[in-house]
């Protein structure tokens, strides 16, 4: 902090000082004693920041717990123990064997379990087992014996450990404890109430499949291998949260993603250290490369159609328990500007749509920064006869075009969010108030100019385009607006080449962010969108190996005309070319 | 290291955020305090203020300079008295010796600051046209307000007049102006004259420059502007004009004219045609003698769209007749405007400019004695015209049948 | 060894050269002056005697495909000579970058930002390249495509736009001027724009490129950006006839002119911000060049530690260059493709032939 002292000599000063200096006018001090205040703040940030990411130790607490006792009571006790006398942990007592000459427990938490699946696969089997030949001892034999002839679940699995079998029971697992074994059994009755699949709300479709993600991780995988039925689709389970144990689990095609992508993911999924993951926003937020950009570098879908397309192209899909968000690694820029819909619509329109969502995207950021550069400086580009209309509306309103504009577009922020957190109906009603009658109101009691409000409409209504960028316009939309008042559209210039330097220098997972345009195959899926013919490679940049997603064809354009004008050579060609393509 | 980045690239943004917010925006002009500045008139100096003020009298070099702004009434206001609405453009004036001086004047003078940049039109007025002007206009072309679209055109008696007319059609006379050019423009580009066209017959040298002159016209207590023909620059000094015919005439040597009318009179009766298309071919070159000769070819479609008279014609004779006779009425016209500008030594067509790039060797031996040159240049003149429809009907009522 | 060890593409590279030619489109003010309508034949010709330059750093760059400017005249030259004319390559560079800054300021000032002090223009503009610079040379380089995109579109949008302006005899008559005049014209055209790309062999090791390549992507950029040049003059002098060397800036006042109607007037504000973002690329290279050369010469590493004071040190060196536009278009007619020459042509030129004279690179690959 040596650089502190020399800046800030007075940064050891007293509020009396402080005082003694607002008395004196002497502003000179005084704003270097202001500066040294947010420069220390500043620094506290650095440092904090600076803490993070020196914590790069892997994380290996799991609870082991100790190994089982053979007295059941001790188990028993040690379980209650350990799940803090919870009323909802369930110690069924059995009594089973040809004489009931065994005892032992059956541990579950209610509400976790699918009673059906007891009764069925433990309890009934229990009573009704009678050994074959002769009886095993009590120990291992016996729990071998019931694991594999007598219990009827799709999952049982020995453990001798008491950590373990907290750890299952936790997650709806049974654990079945006998007296004098020093083993037990886990099997697995997970059933609870939950939403079955339905389409999701976040991503709605005109044509494609509409089932979306559940809360279940289970379900979620399953979804996914339904659209890839492929062995090299790789399924990988971690437990993220010391008190939480959420599963988490990667997916991915094992000879498509890039080993470095799969092995940064792991590496920065192993580095957390944190309390819960409640939603896969907790995950994106500790993996992302760049924490305090706008830009988000990790993606995130609710619909199973678009994951699996993003495993195709070669990316890691992470699933996280309890939310229907799945993330997907790396993500470039362009991703927010593609939607699964493009593909299922014909090239030409969708290309339509992909520029005009581009265009959406710049006016959803430049619009209110251009009108107050056009109406504050420069005056000299806009139409003669649009410079009159602008002038007339703006006669007579009160505030500058700035501040017109930013309280314009705050008031569309807080009615956007409103009407997001209320239940429809209302929300509705909230839209409608606020802007039908605010935006009318405001402008005949002359508090605002018409086209401040034209503006900052199309402003808004441009920004639900290109919905996975919507955080990032909305910061970038006011920095352009405050750099538009300060230097107009020089200002407007240097902030989006400032924009496009920054968007350069991010990266994701160790892949370029943003490629600028450039001019590289991924134009093919950039601006436009070619046939899906056409599109014979995977993305640039992603997929390691296996780039090539099939062979290129070009399918038979207008077939009639061709058998009318080449019926000879078709009839010569036909059987080589199928020869060829088995 | 890292840490110590973090905080220095901070420190670095928190001065520049301060300096956004304390320094203040240099180029910021709210609109409701700018004036909107549609046409600049300039004028001699009137005879009424020479009275009034003695020292005035030794300067010949003040003019009175005009701003016409467009007044911008809110919407709410506005829409109120609209029964009482005077006139929407203020005028402003004053007499300094240049252009700027007075606009910076007026800046000081008003509420608001002048907006030059959606000038329309830069008004003339006559005297000052014939007193020079080429001192006068080097504000409109070296200030970045000032663009090199504005039309130069010249007031048939004071800009001012102009400049206040209150017409029915357009609120603001300069857009009324503007528009008027606009429409004309797709007559020919020759009829537009922009301070570009203008500057640049002013750098030829031997050009002369042009330009509409407009004229205030009170019909029925109402006001109307018309254009009446164009003033002839000689260098810099306004020397003569052309009628509206005879402006004709000239927009038609020039070519490129794409709509327009033209009226014949013989002693049969009176045709009307409208011009599809006018194209002018210049040729020039020196003659064995020593003078310039130089060739127009006009090649003209024109279409028929009014008769009177020509009765006992059938239309087999009348159509060779009415190429001829439409032939001639252009030739005479060309040859009227051409006359003018001879007499005035004015050399409006820029032959000079042609001749100089055809023969730029020659033309640095006769380039001083052009005007003489200019004065006895004869005129070769063809004119081809095609007359390809006669309208939707092909007898005049007042023809007569053929007998069966 | 080397500073700055992103790479870059060859088809970057030669974006980027393409790029750093279309930013001196602006700088065709100094010969309208001077060669009037025939600026055209002076831009053309300018072009051709260029041909052999550009072969020259052809053969520098494929002669050391792993030494920067610097480090080959430390091997041709011996540690302490070369390290003098670094030196003075140093002095070059920054002060090519903070000609162009000034240039940039007074562009913007002239159009869009009347009052606005330069300084701060210069500040945003050194701020934004700053944090381009910190990621190294592939971000410098890396929208150079996007925007050679950009400015040939603009190129033909205002061309198609200003059609019905062109007049094809403002083009006659052709040779009118004294031939020491095309001379001079010819001399400009060589010294800014071509003999600039002397830069480019500051960046061409970090450029993954065979020996092939990189005659045929130099050739393209000098193809590329010769065409922008010849047809911004081309429809310049056909819109502005005579008037073209009383302007400042022909090529703005052009656009100015673009009118479509009332409502399609006044759209030069689009083709600013291209003139700007070329200007900011030129600059940006430069700055990033510089700051490599001090890196360089002060044998430093971390390279970062020095953007910023190179770059406050460009804008004020900038700042104090010129007293005013005027001063700075008089010397760029007259004196200084002079000064630059050395730099550009003979420097390379003398290396070169020292070089091969002793055998340098041969006995380096093996």
């Amino acid at each position: 902090m040596i650089a502190n002292a020399r800046f800030f000599p007075f940064s050891g000063i007293v509020p009396n000082d402080l005082v003694m200096l607002i008395k004196n006018n002497s502003w000179k001090e005084l704003s270097i004693l202001l500066l040294g205040f947010l420069f220390r703040k500043l620094s506290f940030l650095g440092n904090q920041y600076a803490l993070y990411r020196k914590t790069t130790g892997p994380y290996d607490d799991r609870t082991k717990g100790p190994g089982m006792e053979k007295e059941l009571t001790k188990n028993l006790a040690y379980l209650k123990d350990n799940l803090s006398d919870s009323c909802d942990l369930k110690v069924h007592p059995l009594e089973f064997g040809p004489k009931n000459q065994w005892s032992g427990a059956m541990v579950f938490i209610e509400g976790m379990i699918d009673n059906g699946k007891i009764t069925d696969g433990i309890l009934r089997p229990l009573k009704d087992w009678r050994p074959e030949s002769k009886m095993p001892a009590a120990g291992d034999g016996l729990i071998n014996e019931l694991a594999k002839k007598v219990i009827c679940a799709g999952s049982v699995k020995p453990v001798a450990s008491l950590g373990d079998i907290i750890l299952e029971c936790l997650s709806g697992n049974t654990a079945v404890l006998v007296d004098g074994c020093a083993t037990g059994l886990i099997i697995g009755t997970k059933g609870w109430e939950k939403r079955s699949v339905s389409e999701p709300q976040s991503e709605t479709v005109i044509r494609g499949p509409r089932e979306g993600f559940t809360e279940n991780i289970c379900n979620n995988t399953a979804l996914i291998r339904r659209k890839i039925r492929s062995g090299r689709l790789h399924v990988e389970n971690l437990i993220v949260g010391r008190r939480s144990q959420t599963d988490v689990r990667l997916m991915y095609l094992e000879d498509v993603a890039s080993h470095e992508v799969v092995a940064e993911v792991k590496k920065r999924l192993g580095r957390l250290d944190v309390d819960a993951i409640l939603e896969s926003g907790y995950i994106e937020e500790y993996i992302e490369d760049a924490p305090f950009s706008p830009f988000s570098t990790v993606g995130y879908s609710e619909k199973p159609d678009v994951i699996a397309a993003q495993i195709l192209e070669g990316r890691v899909a992470i699933l996280v328990d309890g939310t229907p968000f799945v993330l997907t690694a790396p993500m470039l820029f362009i991703e927010s500007f593609q939607t699964t819909e493009d593909y299922y619509t014909r090239p030409l329109y969708a290309s339509l749509v992909r520029m005009l969502r581009f265009v959406g995207y710049l006016i959803s950021i430049f619009a209110p920064a251009l009108y107050i550069a056009l109406t504050s400086f420069h005056q000299e580009f806009i139409p003669t006869t649009l410079l009159f209309s602008i002038a007339n509306a703006r006669e007579g309103t009160p505030f500058p075009v700035l501040l017109e504009s930013m309280g314009m577009v705050f008031a569309f922020e807080i009615l956007r969010e409103a009407g997001i957190r209320l239940p429809r109906p209302v929300g509705q009603a909230i839209s409608i108030v606020g802007a039908l009658i605010m935006g009318d109101a405001a402008v005949s009691a002359g508090l605002v100019g018409a086209p401040v409000v034209i503006t900052v409409a199309i402003t808004a209504v441009a920004s639900f385009l290109v919905p996975a960028q919507n955080d990032a316009a909305s910061v970038l939309r006011v920095v352009m607006m405050v750099l538009a008042s300060f230097t107009g559209w020089y200002g407007i210039s240097m902030g989006a080449l400032a924009v496009l330097m920054h968007l350069g220098s991010l990266n994701s997972f160790g892949v370029p962010y943003f490629n600028g345009l450039a001019w590289t195959r991924d134009q093919e899926d950039t601006i436009v969108r070619m046939p899906l013919w056409f599109m014979i490679r995977r993305p640039q940049g992603i997929p390691e190996n296996n780039t090539v997603r099939g062979r290129f064809f070009i399918p038979v354009f207008r077939p009639h005309e061709v058998l009318d004008e080449d019926s000879e050579d078709e009839q010569e060609e036909g059987p080589k070319e199928r020869g060829a393509g088995a | 290291m890292k840490r110590q980045w973090l905080s220095r690239w901070s420190f670095l943004i928190l001065l520049l955020l301060f300096s956004l917010l304390l320094a203040g925006c240099w180029d910021y002009h709210e609109l409701e305090n700018l004036f909107i500045v549609t046409g600049v008139g300039l004028d001699q100096v009137a005879d009424s203020d020479k009275e009034e003020d003695p020292d005035k009298e030794a300067n010949t070099e003040k003019m009175d300079v005009t701003l016409q702004i467009g007044k911008t009434q809110s919407p709410s206001t506005g829409s109120s008295d609209t029964g009482t609405q005077k006139s929407s453009a203020i005028l402003l004036k004053t007499a300094k010796d240049t252009t700027m001086e007075s606009i910076m004047q007026l800046d000081q003078d008003s509420s608001r600051t002048m907006l030059l940049h959606h000038n329309q039109v830069m008004l003339l007025g006559r005297d000052l046209a014939k007193s020079g002007i080429e001192n006068r206009i080097d504000a409109f072309l070296r200030n970045q307000q000032m663009r090199m679209e504005v039309l130069v055109m010249v007031a048939d008696r004071r800009a001012e007049d102009i400049l206040a007319a209150e017409l029915e059609e357009e609120e603001i006379s300069s857009m009324y102006l503007y528009g008027m050019m606009q429409d004309l423009y797709n007559v020919s580009p020759h009829y537009k004259i922009r301070m570009l066209d203008f500057v640049s017959r002013l750098r030829d040298g031997t050009s002369s420059a042009v330009a509409p002159i407009v004229e205030l016209v009170e019909q029925e207590d109402k006001e109307r502007l018309k254009l009446k023909g164009m003033a002839i620059f000689k260098k810099d000094k306004m020397v003569g004009s052309l009628s509206s015919q005879e402006m004709q005439g000239y927009i038609w040597t020039m070519g490129n004219v794409k709509q327009g009318a033209l009226a014949a009179q013989t002693d049969l009766g009176r045709a009307v045609f409208r011009i599809v298309k006018l194209e002018a071919k210049r040729d020039i070159g020196l003659n064995p003698n020593g003078s310039i000769r130089g060739t127009i070819s006009v090649y003209a479609t024109l279409a028929l769209t009014e008769l009177r008279g020509f009765s006992g014609m059938t239309p087999l004779e009348l159509m060779p007749y009415l190429v001829t006779l439409s032939e001639n009425e252009i030739k005479r016209q060309i040859r009227d405007a051409f006359k003018v500008a001879q007499e005035l030594d004015a050399d409006i067509y820029r032959f000079g400019l042609d001749f100089h790039r055809r023969h730029p060797k020659v033309w640095k031996t006769i380039e001083e004695q052009w005007d003489q040159l200019f004065r006895e240049m004869d005129l070769d003149l063809q004119v081809k015209v095609k007359l390809p429809a006669t309208g939707q009907i092909a007898k005049s009522l007042e023809m007569e049948e053929p007998k069966p | 060894m080397r500073i700055d060890k992103s790479r870059i593409s060859g088809l970057q590279f030669m974006f980027a050269m393409t790029c750093f030619i279309q930013a001196s489109t602006l700088l065709s003010t100094f010969i309208a002056s001077v060669t009037f309508q025939d600026s055209w034949l002076a831009a053309l010709s300018g072009s051709l005697v260029c041909l052999p330059l550009i072969w020259l750093y052809r053969s520098l760059m494929v002669m050391f495909p792993h030494q920067n400017l610097l480090e080959i005249f430390d091997e041709v030259y011996g540690p302490v000579l070369g390290k003098v004319v670094s030196a003075g390559y140093c002095w070059f560079f920054i002060t090519l970058g903070s000609i162009n800054l000034t240039d940039l300021g007074d562009f913007v000032k002239l159009t869009i930002m009347e009052e606005t002090p330069n300084v701060v223009l210069l500040i945003m503009c050194i701020l934004v390249a700053a944090m381009a610079l910190r990621r190294g040379v592939s971000l410098v380089v890396r929208y150079s495509d996007f925007f050679v995109t950009v400015a040939f579109s603009v190129l033909v949008i205002s061309i198609i736009l200003l059609l019905n302006q062109i007049k094809l005899e403002n083009f006659l008559p052709v040779f009118d001027q004294p031939i020491g005049k095309y001379i001079q014209g010819t001399h400009i055209i060589a010294a800014i724009p071509y003999g600039e790309l002397v830069v480019f062999l500051m960046i061409h090791p970090n450029a993954k490129m065979s020996r092939r390549d990189s005659g045929r992507y130099l050739l393209w950029a000098f193809f590329l950006g010769g065409f922008t040049m010849l047809f911004t003059v081309l429809r310049d002098v056909a819109v502005l006839g005579n008037t073209l060397d009383m302007f400042t800036m022909p090529p703005l006042v052009t656009l100015r002119l673009v009118n479509l109607g009332m409502a399609l007037s006044r759209m030069e504000i689009l083709f600013v911000i291209v003139l700007i973002i070329l200007l900011f690329f030129k600059i940006m290279v430069l700055y990033y060049v510089s700051v490599m050369t001090v890196a360089h010469l002060l044998k430093i590493k971390k390279y970062r530690h020095l953007i910023l004071s190179v770059g406050a040190f460009m804008i004020t060196y900038g700042l104090t260059l010129y007293p005013c536009p005027v001063k700075h278009a008089a010397s760029a007619q007259e004196t200084t493709p002079f000064i630059w020459s050395p730099f550009e042509i003979l420097i390379p030129l003398l290396t070169f032939i020292v070089a091969k004279i002793k055998k340098l690179p041969a006995g380096k690959e093996m």
